[in-house]
């Protein structure tokens, strides 16, 4: 037994000997390890030793995904391959796993859980764990049984936790690595999308690091191709062979899948999944990890994982560390995305404004010229280069259109702003242009402004040559008149004469022919006289002579005119009369014209029936109405063929004229000459059962008309061509009428006189540009339609002058060309006929500041000042003082004069100085300045007074005359002289 | 029997009224331009004019203010024809020295009418037998 203790012993001794080595040479193995499986096979290579039994030696490692054991490194398990996984419920070796302790089985064969090995003796398993969880196993086995002991266990366990600790920190060092790598691999990412590289570049460097970074052999990103809803495949990485351009539709593949279903997938076999495509059978996969890549629910494209070890199965991390891409990737997709919609977007704008025929600049915030393109530079004559940094309005503009340019880039600034103007060429040439003038808003402030100029010179003259056609075409209408009616004078008169010779001479059987020529004749010369009638009211010939005539006899002579017409459809004619009838004052023939048309439509239109005309005086608040009704039972008209009665050329239908005959233009001229009248035509009818005519005319037609409607105070004005002008005392200011009709000057005359206005007359274009010159009136009315030089062109003119360009002119017309006019620069427009409380309005606007009709002397000698004044004081006219420029400016400001005496030599603020204060600002513009200067002046100085003022008097040459002259044409309202006063020379 | 001077250039219109007229009895002169018509206008012993106005060398309205001035007395009446139909022409006749005026194409009872109205005899009473 001693012997047997004391070789236990020694043996003890040699075993603890051989114990303590073994974990020496572990120790010294893991310090050397550098990951988990060195450390692994440290612990196994270190501790075998037969003679402790020590025979096969295993360590497991828990796969923390799926709480398999995987076999991570052995020593004589041949038939245990590293790699090997054991799940949970087989083998011994879970169970320290389950408890965390050491678990002895003394004799292997006898445990429940055995499997067989190549083992069949005892085995030893320790658990690793650190920080009380358990992370793996070590198995130690000996082939004989119960071959292990407490100090065994004892080392053995020593070497689990060596082992333990090295792992933990093996694992700390990697998972730092790891992530000190996937920082370095999103910064390299952020950087790609930085550099704004190339999507595709951008895309499979992104795509290499995801690779790199899961530590896979490969993979594939996709670009969702929205319209084709179909995956393109934009970078690829050894999946066996280049896939780039493979495309898979939505479902299709690991891709197609995720893209669908917008969740990641994890596929452990790719070609023994059923979802497999296709396109990938020649590719080695075995592992895949794929993930959708989305900008929030918005798809753009799909990356995958894979790896041809089926060993690398996907799991969390893996995810986790893809999904470090995912959004990177996707960003770049759609920033690459948003570029080349920009770029496009960019490349359109940029296509559509260099081929646009539209002259197109764009302006910064002060209106300088930032770009512009082909189109302007055509127009305009400048280059890009040469316009770039100008200030546009100065650029296209002359002085005459300055002003208005600038109004519309202002305006421009807050609203689009459309008109018609003329701007200058490069070259000094003009060209009418139609200007459109946006603000260009970015996030809700202004960036710029674009100006846009279309050339409508030709179009201008295109109007004007149709213009000109259409009063060439009236013109010869109205020649055309005597032309037309000579030889028909002959037919009618002939056949005529000759009806009664054949009767005379008893050549009966010739009457009815001679008949037949005469009436259509007649017939012919009625249409004539419709047509002439017509192109004379259009061409605005038509005038209006009026007389005084009673109206019973008309009727009845134009009962017996008709007579014959009634006759041919068997109709009875009806006339009734008021007994109050009697006189009208109008134009009886074309009262009689009307009325016979009206009659002669009832009659053609009426068989077997009767025709009335009615005729009363009817007392309305303005004076009498005398009215006139034709009533028929005739045929009738439909409310839609109503509607078109009264147009020119159209009678209710085309086939109308054919069965019945006539020019069909009775109606129309029919309310012209009511209207022309001041009166009115109206109609009403039932298809089938007759018409009712009513044509209403003041029983005293006003003169002053052309379709103005009777306002009261006209009535005592009627026709009296001999009355004396009405004229205003100026208080209201001054205007210049400028119109051919001397009827309508007249009226218009009459409202402004009686408003305080001086008016004063020009009757055509040329003179009353002449006027206006000499006048300087507040205000210009001008007429459209005059013989000669029409109204648009006074307008041109008036505007390129620019002593008037500020004048404010009203035109006054019976066309409705408001939006030209303003265009070309009128301050208002009023149609004819003239409604006194729209003119009041508008005039209104024009009336000057008022005036105490004072003389403002500005002059800086006292002496010479003295003088002055008391000159004009003399004469009657209140008189203001001031010693220099600045001064006047601020009495001006306070009190306009109604003309200025200026000096031109003074301190502080010279005269020219002043002047060009005084003319910008709108209220002073019109004063009228007459130079009172001893300075000899320059052909410059007088070049910048020239429309600047109304005279230059040159001190001591000038005589008192001369000056109270001007200051009585230039003060409407200045008192006259009383007596005559000696010259005085100041 | 009544004379009446008839100014006409035109010849059909001439032809015509002159043949019209003295079917109805008037013993009719022809002048056929303004000058010829002054000249025999002033020859005398006219009961009427009838004058166009839109006559060769002087006009109608020329050919009555030198008739009114170079024979005041005894006023022969003179009547306008024109082919114009406008208003300003019945005042410039009138102005120019004319009695009434009337358009053309004659309406032959009108203008008989308004000869008679202005002393020219009724055709009736001097129509020839």
């Amino acid at each position: 037994m001693s012997a047997d203790r004391t070789s236990e012993y020694r043996i003890a001794g040699s075993d603890m000997a051989r114990r303590q080595s073994a974990l020496l040479r572990l120790s010294s193995a893991i310090a050397a390890a550098r990951d988990e499986e060195e450390i692994c096979r440290s612990v196994v290579g270190g501790l075998q030793d037969e003679a402790l039994g020590y025979n096969f030696l295993g360590v497991f490692l828990v796969d923390p995904g799926t709480g398999d054991r995987v076999l991570i490194a052995s020593v004589g398990w041949t038939a245990l391959p590293i790699g090997t996984r054991l799940t949970a419920g087989h083998g011994i070796t879970e169970r320290p796993i389950k408890d965390g302790k050491l678990h002895y089985s003394p004799s292997v064969l006898g445990e429940s859980a055995y499997e067989p090995t190549l083992n069949s003796g005892s085995e030893v398993d320790v658990p690793l764990s650190v920080d009380g969880v358990v992370i793996g196993v070590l198995a130690v086995e000996s082939t004989k049984p119960d071959a292990f002991d407490e100090s065994d266990f004892e080392i053995l366990t020593a070497a689990a936790n060596q082992a333990s600790i090295a792992i933990a920190r093996a694992r700390l060092i990697v998972s730092q690595r790891r992530r000190a790598d996937e920082q370095q691999a999103l910064l390299d990412t952020l950087a790609d999308l930085g550099a704004q590289r190339e999507l595709s570049k951008t895309l499979q460097a992104t795509l290499e690091r995801a690779v790199k970074l899961l530590g896979v052999s490969g993979g594939e990103l996709a670009i969702y191709d929205t319209p084709k809803q179909q995956l393109e495949i934009a970078a690829s990485h050894s999946v066996g062979g280049n896939t780039t351009g493979i495309r898979l539709a939505l479902g299709e593949g690991a891709m197609g899948i995720v893209a669908q279903s917008h969740e990641p997938l994890i596929i452990p076999d790719y070609h023994a999944w059923l979802g497999k495509s296709a396109k990938y059978s020649h590719v080695p996969v075995k592992s895949v990890l794929a993930a959708p890549l989305l900008i929030g629910q918005r798809l753009v494209g799909a990356i995958a994982m894979v790896d041809a070890n089926p060993t690398r199965v996907f799991g969390a991390d893996d995810l986790r560390l893809l999904n470090l891409f995912t959004p990177q990737a996707a960003i770049a997709i759609e920033g690459a995305r948003l570029y080349e919609d920009a770029a496009r977007q960019r490349e359109f704008f940029r296509s559509l404004l260099n081929n646009s025929p539209v002259a197109i600049v764009q302006l910064d915030n002060d209106y300088n010229v930032a770009a512009c393109n082909p189109a302007f530079e055509l127009l305009f004559g400048y280059t890009e280069a040469e316009a770039r940094g100008r200030n546009l309005d100065e650029l296209i503009t002359d002085p005459a259109t300055r002003d208005e340019a600038m109004q519309y880039s202002r305006d421009a600034v807050d609203r689009p702003v459309r008109g018609i103007g003329r701007r200058l060429r490069k070259d000094g040439t003009p060209v009418d242009v139609e200007i459109l003038g946006v603000p260009v808003i970015a996030a809700q402030s202004r960036v710029s402004l674009m100006g846009m100029y279309h050339d409508i010179s030709a179009l201008l003259e295109a109007r004007q040559e149709a213009e000109g056609a259409n009063r060439a075409k009236s013109q010869f209408l109205a020649n055309m008149s005597h032309e037309l009616r000579t030889p028909l004078n002959a037919i009618i008169g002939y056949s005529e004469m000759l009806q009664e010779e054949a009767h005379d001479l008893g050549h009966e059987s010739f009457v009815p022919d001679l008949q037949k020529i005469h009436t259509a004749g007649k017939h012919l010369l009625a249409l004539i006289n419709d047509v002439l009638d017509l192109s004379k009211i259009e061409a605005g010939k038509m005038e209006l002579y009026l007389e005084t005539f009673d109206v019973a006899a008309t009727l009845a002579e134009v009962r017996s005119t008709i007579a014959p017409m009634v006759g041919n459809n068997r109709n009875r004619l009806v006339v009734e009369t008021s007994d109050d009838i009697g006189t009208m004052y109008a134009d009886l023939v074309k009262v009689r014209q009307m009325l016979l048309n009206l009659l002669s439509n009832a009659c053609k239109f009426t068989t077997d029936g009767t025709v009335t005309l009615r005729c009363m005086r009817r007392p309305t608040r303005l004076g009498d109405d005398i009215v006139f009704i034709v009533t028929d039972s005739g045929i009738g008209m439909s409310d839609e063929q109503i509607g078109r009665l009264f147009a020119a050329f159209s009678q209710a239908e085309s086939s109308t004229s054919r069965r019945y005959g006539g020019s069909g233009l009775g109606l129309a001229i029919t309310r012209h000459f009511t209207q022309m009248m001041g009166g009115e035509v109206s109609v009403s009818s039932t298809p089938g059962e007759g018409s009712v005519f009513t044509v209403t005319i003041p029983a005293v037609v006003s003169s002053a008309t052309d379709g103005l409607r009777r306002p009261a105070e006209q009535e005592d004005d009627v026709a009296r061509t001999d009355a004396p002008l009405p004229q205003g005392d100026g208080s209201a200011g001054t205007v210049l009428l400028i119109d051919d009709d001397s009827d309508a000057r007249r009226l218009v005359r009459r409202l402004l006189a009686s408003d305080g206005f001086h008016v004063e007359e020009a009757s055509d274009g040329a003179s009353g540009i002449a006027l206006a010159h000499t006048l300087r009136p507040d205000a210009i009315m001008l007429d459209v339609l005059m013989p000669g030089m029409d109204g648009w062109t006074v307008l041109k003119e008036l505007r390129a002058e620019p002593s008037l360009a500020d004048v404010p002119v009203i035109m006054i017309s019976v066309l409705r060309e408001k939006e030209l006019g303003i265009a070309l620069g009128a301050s208002a427009y009023v149609t004819k006929p003239v409604d006194r409380t729209q003119l009041r309005r508008i005039m209104e606007r024009y009336r000057p500041l008022a005036s105490d009709g004072a003389v403002l002397v500005v002059e800086d000698d006292a002496e010479t000042r003295r003088v002055l004044v008391r000159a004009l004081e003399r004469e009657g006219f209140p008189v203001r003082e001031a010693s220099d420029g600045r001064e006047a400016l601020a009495r001006v400001a306070k009190e306009r004069p109604s003309v200025i005496l200026l000096d031109l030599m003074m301190p502080t603020m010279d005269g020219l100085e002043f002047l060009t204060e005084l003319r910008r600002t709108p209220e002073s513009r019109s004063i009228p300045v007459v130079v009172v200067t001893a300075k000899d002046l320059s052909a410059a100085e007088r070049q910048q007074l020239h429309g600047q003022v109304a005279d230059v008097l040159a001190k001591g040459q000038y005589s008192h005359a001369d000056l109270l002259a001007d200051l009585r044409r230039l003060v409407p309202s200045a008192p006259r002289p009383a007596h005559p006063v000696p010259g005085f020379a100041p | 029997m009544t004379r009446i001077l008839l100014i006409e250039d035109n010849e059909m219109n001439r032809d015509m009224l002159s043949r019209r007229l003295q079917r109805r009895g008037y013993e009719i002169g022809i002048a056929t331009d303004g000058l010829q018509g002054v000249a025999r206008a002033l020859e005398g012993g006219w009961d009427m004019i009838l004058m166009d106005m839109s006559l060769p060398e002087i006009d109608g309205w020329e050919a009555t203010r030198r008739i009114r001035a170079a024979a005041p007395e005894p006023r022969v009446p003179i009547i306008a024809l024109t082919a114009h139909a406008m208003s300003g022409d019945r005042d410039k006749a009138l102005e120019a020295g004319c009695d009434d005026y009337d358009t053309k194409p004659v309406d032959l009872d009108r203008l008989l009418g308004k000869i008679v109205a202005l002393g020219g005899g009724h055709p009736a009473d001097t129509k020839p037998a």
